[in-house]
């Protein structure tokens, strides 16, 4: 689900043009091994084509429930199509300069399940306590760019290799009251190994 | 004269159906706020009991900035210990067991099994009960209105610092069991720095069966270390918290550039500790990023760095790594 792998792909691989094969080849693009130019081909086709738009969708469902039963539910009725619509109206989200071909962009918007439902948690799902604040509709337009750019990797913040030590160390002791015992593992939780092999 | 005696009679009866009406219903009212309205303190120590007695399962999404990260979590209390599987749905595969003090920590990529085991250290008070009325010195705890979070009704309770030098919150409590449901770190201007909340729960009944990691870990290598209570003053090193924030923890323990000695204070809510190493490469004094609630800030001092990290705001890691001195054997 890489859009560079997917461009770069090698073309020697050309399905062959049958109705018959189209799940074959959508398989493909789910997998990022189709061509630009096959994409281009693929997408064209399904234009207008019920059957292969319904048999896409379902099958970025199964890849996405096979990941995880929460990925899974986003795919609820009409869910892509409101995110399609959130997205339509963010202005930045069509200006860098990495986006891939236009004919892909709205296939690649199911695919980026986790990304965009991410993007949506934040800036509809979880209500913030001053939502209007205008920092964090700067930092929500921050967040809504790189979501299409690079549909398949998640939001992350810059990360310290070394305030990452400290704070897996830290998390170790941090104690409160009335938090549960495992809140700073849930803020730590993607940190790398706690404590490197001595 | 007369007639104006007898008027005022024929109104007398109205008055006290009125006026009995009116006693009864602040009666009621009143015996209702007091089975309703559980002081701000009582709320914490429920919230504190609730986290350790209670079983419960479900999915916890956790947002810091522009990240949100959902987790499952088993919690089970069977009376003595209260034991915890952490699961994180994102990122690499991880999984946390918890057995009261003790974590472990599965690395399936490198099949290991990191043991984090945190010994109670008896020369510092825990952290239970009486900690509470403590808080309310620096802490202003207000009981605001309920809303439903997690599918339960549940208590709103604000946190507000009476000082700068620490976040506030805002918790989310299930106004049957006491769970916390959902909580929300707040910086000083009441901006949002993190936030949990459970998206789904299921209170009591878990099996315990749910606590088992999802892999094996027979023939995986188990990196357990021990962490050697040290006295700081002892080691020269001299440490002054903001007030409020009381020593829990003195230790000596390995860190991936070495021993490095690492103390813990806590105000009952916030942490932060204080790594102190022997110092590598240049002379550094500066603050570290920030993330969320966490700030840091690395300084030089001598021959050693010292580096403080925890949930309080940027301003007091940096007060602290200035306040770090050492002192006279």
């Amino acid at each position: 689900m890489n859009p560079e792998q997917r461009d770069s792909s090698p073309t020697d691989r050309s399905p062959a043009a049958g109705a018959h094969d189209c799940a074959q080849r959508l398989s493909c693009l789910l997998d990022g091994e189709l061509s630009a130019q096959e994409c281009e081909a693929l997408v064209q086709q399904m234009h207008g084509d019920d059957e292969a738009c319904r048999r896409w969708a379902l099958m970025s469902c199964v890849g996405d429930a096979l990941r995880s039963a929460e990925v899974g539910a986003w795919h609820a009725q009409g869910f892509t199509a409101r995110v399609s619509a959130a997205l339509e109206r963010e202005p930045t989200v069509l200006a860098p300069a990495a986006v891939p071909p236009p004919a892909m962009r709205r296939w690649l918007l199911p695919g980026a399940g986790a990304a965009v439902a991410a993007a949506v948690l934040i800036a509809v799902g979880l209500p913030q306590r001053q939502p209007a604040a205008p920092e964090a509709l700067a930092r929500r337009e921050s967040v809504a760019a790189p979501v299409v750019a690079s549909p398949a990797r998640p939001v992350q913040v810059d990360r310290s290799p070394e305030l990452e030590r400290y704070l897996a160390a830290h998390r170790e002791f941090a104690e409160s009251t009335v938090m549960p015992r495992s809140t700073p593992y849930l803020r730590t939780s993607s940190a790398p190994a706690p404590r490197e092999p001595r | 004269m007369q007639r104006g005696v007898r008027q005022g009679w024929r109104w007398v009866l109205p008055w006290l159906c009125l006026l009995t009406l009116a006693a009864q219903a602040q009666d009621r009212s009143a015996a209702g706020a007091e089975a309703d309205v559980r002081s701000a303190e009582q709320w914490l120590q429920i919230v504190q009991q609730a986290a350790r007695r209670l079983d419960y399962v479900g999915t916890v999404v956790y947002q810091q900035g522009d990240e949100v990260r959902m987790s499952r979590i088993v919690h089970i209390f069977d009376g003595q210990v209260s034991r915890e599987r952490l699961q994180p749905m994102d990122g690499r595969p991880r999984e946390f067991i918890r057995n009261d003090d003790e974590v472990k920590c599965l690395i399936p990529e490198s099949r290991r099994v990191v043991v984090e085991r945190r010994a109670r250290q008896d020369a510092f008070p825990a952290l239970t009960g009486a900690a509470t009325s403590e808080l309310l010195q620096h802490y202003q705890v207000q009981v605001v209105n309920r809303e439903r979070a997690g599918g339960f009704d549940a208590q709103v309770i604000e946190i507000r610092p009476r000082q700068g030098d620490r976040y506030g919150y805002r918790l989310w409590v299930d106004r049957g069991t006491g769970l916390l449901l959902r909580s929300q770190t707040l910086g000083e201007r009441g901006e949002m720095l993190e936030q949990m909340a459970f998206a789904e729960i299921r209170i009591g009944g878990v099996d315990r069966g749910s606590l088992k990691p999802s892999w094996s870990t027979d023939g995986w290598k188990i990196d357990e270390t021990t962490h050697k209570p040290v006295d700081l003053r002892g080691q020269g090193w001299r440490v002054s918290p903001p007030e409020g924030f009381k020593a829990l923890y003195a230790v000596r323990r390995p860190m991936p550039s070495g021993p490095a000695l690492q103390a813990v204070y806590s105000d009952g809510l916030a942490t932060f500790s204080v790594f102190i190493e022997p110092a590598t490469g240049a002379a550094r004094d500066e603050p570290m990023p920030q993330r969320g609630p966490i700030s840091a800030y690395v300084r030089r001092v001598g021959d050693s760095t010292v580096t403080v990290v925890g949930e309080v705001p940027p301003a007091t890691t940096r007060a602290v790594a200035y306040g770090a001195d050492r002192i006279a054997r």
